[in-house]
């Protein structure tokens, strides 16, 4: 009976060590993709992390229904997606963040005119509706193409096309007048 | 052609191209050395879900109870099971206390009425049970009271024929149908005395009588 409970409990620890393991292998696969998607939102490394690191222990809940790859992927994407927009909108409500735009190293580096268009830039995606500011923000991440981003977002291609079109065709008419500067 | 879907201009698709240029480059952010770190001791510290967390097991279970709730239910209604109407005859009052008005716990159905049969034919024999019998036939009032009801009378019984003493207050909360009963109120009858017009002071009957000129009409011209 004892030789029987021990081997029982060494066959769970093993299947607890193989989830462990599986759920390592996809952390260092898409933790950092989980981390810009929030970037992309928050555009605030900490909370950025934050919010990755949130949507990454929820996907840790649910991993017994997400050990396919793409599906876990997409299951991140979204998720951290949603959590990121809930505390851009908290963010937003509590203080204004805007000067948080030039938060990391890579802008304050920038001249004061290329720092003031990219915020003028961050403000217009920010104002596109979250239709297509996802599937703006995913396009630009990693080089993912079309097909990519409906895996991602679990929508059709043809939709994807759409909304990638018309996010482009809303910023350009925001950023209309840079091409008149930069002329 | 939709206004929506038309193409880009020349230079709004440069427009595009620099801000789509400018987002590549800040996304292309690496977060932390601690992350991974830190992502594995947040799971760390949050409890594991067991079997029984899991919102759809309590789902489950709940809708299980409920399930086997409504077939005993059924069970307990169901036409064909015999349910022997209990018959409860209520306590004659002692000699003691005084004499109140039949104790009537509940009725569950209404007394059967036959139809009249027609005459010069014989009535075919009709044999009742005897609870139904003695529903009918009974000279005590009696009446039907329901099946869980009764169980928990007979119990009652059983415990006060074994002389098990129930706990103290226990009978506080039963309701005696007798005393329920309203004592049947008594309206006496208003005795209101005669007014007379001599009654006051100074009072005179005279005064009470108009002369006969008012009455008359005033003579057509």
């Amino acid at each position: 009976m004892n030789e029987w409970a021990g081997s029982y409990a060494g066959a769970l620890v093993t299947a607890s060590d193989a989830i462990d393991q599986d759920f390592n292998q996809r952390l260092r696969d898409s933790g950092t993709l989980a981390f810009r998607v929030a970037y992309g939102v928050l555009r605030h490394r900490q909370d950025a992390e934050d919010v990755a690191q949130d949507a990454l222990a929820r996907a840790f809940q649910h991993f017994s229904r997400l050990r396919d790859r793409d599906r876990f992927r997409a299951w991140l994407v979204r998720t951290t997606w949603r959590l990121a927009i809930d505390r851009w909108r908290a963010n937003r409500r509590r203080t204004g963040r805007e000067q948080d735009i030039f938060e990391d190293a890579a802008t304050t580096e920038q001249s004061p005119e290329a720092r003031e268009r990219s915020a003028h830039l961050w403000r217009a995606i920010d104002e596109l509706p979250e239709k297509l500011r996802v599937a703006i923000v995913l396009a630009a991440i990693e080089g993912h193409d079309i097909r990519e981003v409906s895996r991602l977002l679990d929508v059709p291609e043809g939709t994807v096309k759409s909304r990638l079109f018309l996010g482009r065709k809303a910023l350009a008419e925001k950023l209309r007048w840079m091409n008149d500067t930069t002329r | 052609m939709d206004e929506r879907h038309d193409p880009l201009s020349e230079a709004d698709e440069r427009v595009v191209a620099m801000a789509e240029a400018e987002i590549r480059r800040a996304l292309l952010v690496e977060p932390s050395l601690e992350f991974q770190a830190k992502v594995r001791a947040r799971i760390t510290a949050q409890p594991r879900r067991t079997f029984g967390s899991h919102p759809w097991f309590a789902l489950a279970a709940a809708a299980s109870m409920v399930v086997a709730l409504a077939a005993l239910m059924m069970f307990e209604l169901r036409p064909g099971t015999p349910t022997a109407p209990i018959v409860a005859t209520a306590p004659r009052p002692s000699p003691a206390e005084p004499p109140h008005a039949p104790q009537v716990i509940a009725a569950t159905q209404p007394p059967e009425v036959a139809p009249p049969l027609p005459a010069g034919r014989p009535q075919p024999v009709r044999h009742r049970d005897g609870a139904v019998a003695a529903l009918h036939d009974g000279v005590t009032p009696e009446v039907l009271i329901d099946p869980a009801q009764a169980a928990a009378v007979r119990r009652l019984f059983a415990m006060t024929q074994r002389g098990i003493k129930l706990p103290e207050g226990a009978g506080k909360e039963i309701v005696v149908a007798g005393e329920l009963l309203v004592s049947p109120l008594v309206v006496e009858p208003l005795q209101v005395p005669a007014i007379t017009a001599e009654q006051g002071p100074g009072s005179d009957k005279k005064s009470f009588q108009l002369p006969a000129s008012s009455f008359q009409l005033p003579a057509e011209s």
